[in-house]
């Protein structure tokens, strides 16, 4: 549904872990500057984890 | 990660879907990634547009009242039809209107087409034309994407379409509402 054009066609089906592959180990600071590590954050429930350059919105 | 995008994982930190954009500075709305987690549930905003005439009700809104520009914003389109009633469909025989919505050119304004729900096959009788038709209620999606801020904006809007009843062919009708967004400044962090 994006509406920019003229960029090549990508397939996304290959960037970054797979679907199906359990998503790898990730440590990155929160705000404050704290550890925070994704699957133990997640503490078994589902997860959206979002890859953009900042996060507001 | 050379593209933005997201990524839904299970219980088990397995991931069970993603999605990406091509192009840092498109970015979808929260209600897009409210959907991308959780499943499509089309709830209208509290102050959705409505207008409707005997043949059609329309109830519109957008994802969010504001948009930033390049942000992927949708414009949905509740409509309902009364029963007995059916509205035609695209593509429809020659002298006869399908549901078109359009929206009022802006510069700066890109709007994509609308998004239908499958149309059933239908007939009038005394009529020899196979018609497409929609019936009871569908939920229309158009996308919109701004490339620079326009401040308070209004968005005008027009459905255009056809009714008919089992043997009563309507003639075309139109509706027309429009809906106000607040432009917001991009963001270049």
């Amino acid at each position: 549904m994006t509406l920019t054009p003229a960029l090549p066609v990508v397939d996304f089906s290959r960037i970054g872990p797979a679907v199906g592959a359990r998503f790898p180990e990730v440590q990155l600071p929160d705000q404050t500057g704290r550890p925070v590590d994704l699957h133990v954050a997640r503490g078994g429930r589902r997860a959206l984890v979002i890859v953009y350059r900042s996060a507001r919105w | 990660m050379a593209y933005p995008g997201m990524f839904l994982l299970d219980e088990h930190g397995v991931v069970v879907n993603k999605q990406f954009e091509q192009n840092y500075r498109v970015r979808p709305t929260a209600r897009i990634m409210e959907e991308f987690a959780l499943g499509a549930v089309h709830e209208p905003r509290s102050d959705a547009s409505s207008a409707s005439t005997a043949e059609l009700g329309i109830r519109a809104w957008t994802d969010s009242p504001t948009y930033r520009p390049y942000q992927q914003v949708r414009l949905h389109l509740d409509m309902d039809i009364p029963a007995g009633l059916h509205v035609y469909a695209a593509p429809a025989p020659n002298g006869y209107t399908p549901l078109r919505v359009e929206v009022e050119p802006l510069d700066g304004l890109t709007a994509g087409g609308p998004t239908f729900p499958p149309s059933v096959p239908f007939c009038v009788a005394g009529l020899d034309e196979a018609f497409m038709v929609f019936e009871d209620g569908l939920h229309v999606l158009l996308p919109l994407q701004f490339t620079k801020n326009l401040g308070p904006t209004r968005l005008q809007v027009r459905v255009e379409y056809q009714a008919c009843t089992a043997t009563t062919c309507f003639a075309p009708a139109s509706i027309g509402f429009e809906l106000d967004l607040n432009g917001l400044d991009l963001i270049r962090d």
